[in-house]
């Protein structure tokens, strides 16, 4: 299982897995409220972003709100993989506690 | 180790909170509708509600299509067979409407609302979404005052449900 985790190259980075997880409950976000929120220089930001496109967890697209902005929103193979690695985590240390117990 | 686990389990309460949030949306955008409603109706203005409700109506499943959307995103579960559920949903709304077609009075407006609720309850896996079946009375007492009354009365209490439950989560 352990492997399984840190063989996954979307989410090996925690920057990545931070960015799927602030927007997995929210519609669509502001480049620059990710970047507020996630306290991450644009050019850090930009480029996990763009793997994240690349691999389909996330739509990056231009929109209008008082002036043009770029906006990103998870996509449904983001949603599920984010949660599903989510789980294979919580699986994990459950599994590592319950070794520790014994 | 057992901080990670607690930071994993404060995610996953945020996800559980948020999806009861959307359902929440859904309830309280049709109370301003019928809000709206009523308001121009008090008014005197019901001649507006031709545009009205047609207006309101495209707003509102509109935001119900934003909410069921993101709904889904978040239970890997129901997205799973969510185009059958969708169905099950379509499916209460249609039969309503054809019992409206029919009776075209108080009975057939509270046969598509509480059909149409038990439709999104199945869709949902939520069954405080059902509480709205309850205009189904108006079988019993045909009035629209009732069925306004008992339409606010259950929206807002499934309303309060989710908010009550997001609440208990996080």
């Amino acid at each position: 299982m352990l492997e399984e985790i840190t063989k996954n190259n979307v989410f090996n980075s925690p920057a990545r897995l931070s960015i799927a997880l602030y927007l997995l409950p929210r519609r669509r976000v502001s480049f620059a409220e990710l970047q507020k929120a996630l306290n991450m220089t644009p050019g850090n930001l930009e480029s996990h972003l763009k793997k994240l496109e690349r691999v389909g967890y996330v739509r990056i697209f231009k929109g209008f709100a008082d002036r043009p902005r770029t906006f990103i929103e998870i996509t449904d193979k983001g949603a599920r993989e984010t949660i599903a690695f989510l789980r294979l985590l919580k699986k994990a240390i459950d599994e590592a506690l319950h070794d520790r117990m014994e | 180790m057992e901080e990670f686990k607690e930071a994993l389990e404060s995610v996953e309460k945020k996800l559980i909170a948020s999806w009861h949030i959307y359902i929440a949306i859904i309830y309280i955008a049709w109370l301003i509708a019928m809000g709206g409603y009523l308001t121009l109706s008090a008014l005197g203005l019901e001649r507006i509600t031709i545009f009205y409700w047609p207006t309101v109506f495209i707003g509102v499943v509109y935001v119900m299509g934003v909410a069921w959307k993101k709904f889904i995103q978040l239970n890997p579960e129901i997205h799973k067979d969510s185009s059958l559920r969708g169905w099950v949903w379509l499916s209460g709304w249609i039969v309503g409407v054809i019992i409206w077609i029919f009776l075209r009075d108080v009975r057939g407006f509270a046969a598509i609302i509480g059909l149409g609720n038990l439709g999104m309850a199945f869709a949902f896996s939520q069954w405080s979404i059902a509480i709205p079946a309850i205009t189904l009375a108006a079988f019993l007492k045909p009035d629209w005052t009732f069925v306004n009354a008992l339409i606010i009365l259950s929206y807002s209490l499934v309303s309060f449900v989710h908010l009550w439950r997001t609440f208990k989560v996080v």
